[in-house]
């Protein structure tokens, strides 16, 4: 509309351009055509802002996701396991490494043999035959005896592919054999991405290529997405590591500070806005002292709050290293003030008449507290608490100070133990030497993103559901 | 009749007397639950400041403050001896500075520019949809920012500066602080967009009856009485890109450099922290007790920024007569 304005000037003024009044006129309307280009000018700058931060957000989102299918898929080879075969097989003892196994592989284990001597004695038809037995048998009954040693195999499948056969077999019942999808070690990948890959060749002998090439001819290599990442925990060979014991650990850790931040961050709140006596001087000072120490808490770096739980929990108390219950405490620590200004802000929107009203009626400060302002500002509070969870969730520095940064292979069963979390999980990914671990990062990067990013969805579509017009 | 009306006086003078006990201890709890804000900042503080002075006390202030090598490495073995490192400030202190001032110049003109639209240009339903947006990006964890820092960018910028013939390192701080200034946008965005939000809308009324155009209005009136919430928005920005530690453990150097070149690599102080303690190690030597001055040093500068930015914007509201 002011362009249109600009135009209908700018003709009168050409229409009549001789007279000398109208050159100020001819001079006011070049200056508005300028102010006006500038304020189109500008609104375009703010415009260009909104849609850099929006590239930015698709960017890294994007580049994130298209590393993260990686990590989400694995290859699988189908393999027919016979379960009540004869087992007349001569076994290889574990130790006898073929020339054609490759040494280097980072997969293969110097010793893995606890279930082997079992399964030379296996008989036929035996319900509880040991399950490497059954792939060893599986491979023998399609390839020959060549590449069968637990070495060769290794490097073919994923070290997670006996308890599938396990689990298969249990299910079985008396079927004489099962076709199973079996996971693949990483290097099946690789081939599937690059069959000619020049690699593989330091990695697999020529006979198991040739093996690959007759598998995917045949439709029985694919790539499919993985059950291993959602159950299993870390691992040191990437095809084997899951996010499953990350997860728990990260459940485990979360609770304590759900359980310890709380309570006390709700109580505070509650008495800082309802109950603080305030009409001393000294009284007044204090309360404003705990305002000050609340609002900076909040803006500490979050390392500083490591600091203080490796000073407290470890060196003082001598709780035990990287346990959910320590870095629970820790993180309860950095979610408290953020739990009590939320539920302050949310108190603060109770209006006074709810509590004269109570007063009134003869209800004591405390009565008024707990029956009336509580559960007018319950909503509020809850929102803010699942906020403050949701950051805390993603926290790594403070975690790392207390020990949270070990190499952990089995899930944590007590407070006590142990236990990694899924930010930090994603930290040990990102910075291993093995390349296939990155998409492993990635991968629990998406998974931690659905995880923080619904709990604040989640808190934000409450916030508008339930707020309370007085 | 009623239960109540059968009560004797002195029944009643007791059930008075207990509740009166119940709800004191109960107000007694909930005290403390309040003050142990006060506790927590009294431990952190104590702790670090023990730290600190034993670090002191072994290296020196001056050294520390203005030392221009920071190696904290010591003897690996009994028998070379304790060799104690160097512990000079202002390497690290200079690597955080220039990935903050990077993070800054990404994340200020995106910021303010985003948040001017946002409260001055966009229809109410942009707005709704764009302001959950920007709090979503705020909830995104540091360890992801990391991973996009060590993975994507530092890997992309170095690509791209073998391609023009530059030397980029491969963890140059250009890439940290890009990250970082992603990372803050959001703050920055939602602070200033709350501080142009808070001027009268009787201000913009009158710019514009007197002629001004639609930017002018916002440049001459809304910019000028927003600017003390503008400045405390990036003041906490600030104070969030310096005490932010992922994404300079995960894409930076590990050793400390002093240099202004954004194309190297340095470290920060927060990054050194961890790598000083994230290991098993003994707990009174110098290279530990030093992380225990680092966080001392990032702590103050933190919470400075942060206050002068706080008070600013308290204050500035206050005049204006609101809350």
């Amino acid at each position: 509309m002011d362009k249109t304005k600009g135009n209908i000037e700018g003709k009168l003024v050409s229409q009549t351009k001789d007279t000398a009044m109208t050159k100020g006129m001819a001079l006011s309307a070049r200056t508005h055509q300028r102010r006006l280009r500038r304020a189109r000018h500008f609104r375009a700058l703010t415009i260009l802002a909104v849609a850099m931060a929006l590239a930015l957000l698709g960017f890294l989102l994007t580049s994130i996701g298209v590393k993260s299918w990686e990590g989400f898929s694995e290859a699988q080879v189908r393999l027919t396991i016979p379960l009540n075969i004869p087992l007349n097989i001569p076994l290889t003892s574990p130790l006898a490494v073929p020339a054609t196994a490759s040494p280097t592989t980072p997969s293969a284990p110097p010793t893995t043999t606890a279930d082997q001597p079992a399964s030379a004695t296996a008989t036929p038809g035996q319900a509880q035959a040991d399950p490497f037995a059954l792939l060893k048998a599986g491979w023998q009954q399609r390839f020959g005896e060549a590449n069968s040693s637990r070495r060769s195999l290794q490097t073919i499948f994923s070290r997670t592919a006996e308890e599938h056969i396990a689990q298969a077999q249990s299910r079985a019942g008396n079927q004489p054999a099962i076709t199973l999808w079996l996971p693949a070690n990483q290097h099946i990948k690789r081939y599937l991405n690059n069959p000619s890959d020049p690699g593989l060749a330091d990695l697999l002998s020529p006979h198991q290529l040739q093996c690959l090439a007759e598998l995917q001819a045949a439709g029985d290599l694919r790539r499919s997405m993985s059950v291993d990442f959602w159950n299993q925990p870390d691992a040191r060979s990437p095809e084997a590591a899951g996010i499953a014991g990350a997860l728990l650990g990260s459940l485990m850790t979360i609770l304590v500070t759900l359980a310890a931040a709380l309570p006390l961050g709700l109580m505070a709140a509650l008495y800082l806005e309802e109950l603080a006596p305030r009409q001393r001087r000294l009284t007044r000072a204090w309360w404003r002292l705990v305002e000050v120490v609340t609002i900076n808490l909040a803006a500490t770096p979050s390392v500083v709050f490591g600091l203080l739980g490796l000073t407290v929990f470890l060196h003082l108390m001598h709780l035990p290293r990287s346990a959910p219950l320590v870095g629970g405490l820790v993180l309860a620590l950095m979610a408290l003030p953020l739990i009590i200004i939320a539920a302050r802000n949310a108190i603060r929107t109770v209006p006074v008449e709810q509590r004269d009203a109570a007063l009134a009626l003869g209800a004591s400060p405390m009565q008024v507290t707990l029956h009336h302002v509580l559960p007018a500002a319950f909503p509020g509070m809850i929102t803010g608490a699942v906020l403050a969870l949701a950051h805390v969730l993603g926290e790594t520095a403070p975690l790392m100070l207390i020990g949270m940064v070990a190499f952990i292979a089995s899930y944590p069963t007590s407070w006590l133990q142990p236990a990694t979390t899924l930010p930090i999980q994603i930290y040990l990914w990102a910075t291993s030497p093995e390349p296939a671990f990155a998409s492993k990062a990635a991968a629990g990067v998406v998974v931690l993103l659905v995880l923080v990013l619904s709990l604040n969805a989640l808190a934000q579509t409450a916030r508008r559901r339930w707020k309370h017009r007085w | 009749m009623n239960a109540a009306a059968a009560l004797t006086e002195s029944q009643r003078h007791r059930r008075r007397r207990w509740q009166r006990r119940r709800e004191g201890a109960l107000t007694a709890l909930f005290a403390l639950a309040a003050s142990l804000a006060v506790l927590v900042t009294l431990g952190m503080v104590m702790t670090l400041f023990s730290g600190a002075v034993g670090f002191l006390q072994r290296v020196g202030l001056v050294d520390y403050l203005f030392g221009l090598v920071w190696q904290p490495q010591i003897g690996m073995r009994a028998d070379q001896g304790l060799v104690e490192g160097q512990f000079g400030l202002l390497p690290l202190l200079g690597g955080s500075l220039l990935i903050t001032v990077l993070a800054l110049l990404l994340a200020v003109p995106i910021g303010l520019g985003a948040a001017i639209f946002l409260a001055e240009y966009a229809t109410s339903g942009q707005r709704n949809r764009l302001k959950p947006l920007l709090e979503l990006l705020a909830g995104i964890p540091t360890v992801v920012y990391g991973f996009f820092a060590a993975l994507v960018v530092a890997p992309l910028l170095h690509y791209l500066g073998g391609q023009l013939g530059i030397a980029v390192s491969a963890e140059s701080a250009l890439a940290c602080g890009l990250v970082v200034g992603v990372m803050i946008i959001p703050f920055v965005a939602s602070m200033a967009d709350d501080a142009l939000y808070a001027v009268p809308q009787a201000w913009r009324d009158a710019a514009i009856a007197l002629g001004a155009t639609h930017a002018e209005m916002i440049r001459r009136t809304v910019l000028p009485a927003a600017f003390p919430g503008l400045v405390s928005a990036c003041l906490i920005g600030f104070s969030k890109a310096i005490g932010q530690t992922m994404i300079v453990l995960m894409a930076g150097s590990l050793t400390a450099n002093l240099t202004f070149n954004p194309l190297d690599g340095v470290s920060s102080m927060t990054a050194q922290i961890i790598t000083l303690l994230s290991g098993d190690q003994e707990f009174a030597s110098a290279a530990t007790l030093s992380a225990f001055a680092l966080a001392l040093t990032l702590l103050i500068l933190a919470l400075l920024t942060n206050t002068v930015g706080v008070s600013m914007n308290q204050r500035w509201r206050q005049r204006h007569g609101q809350n």
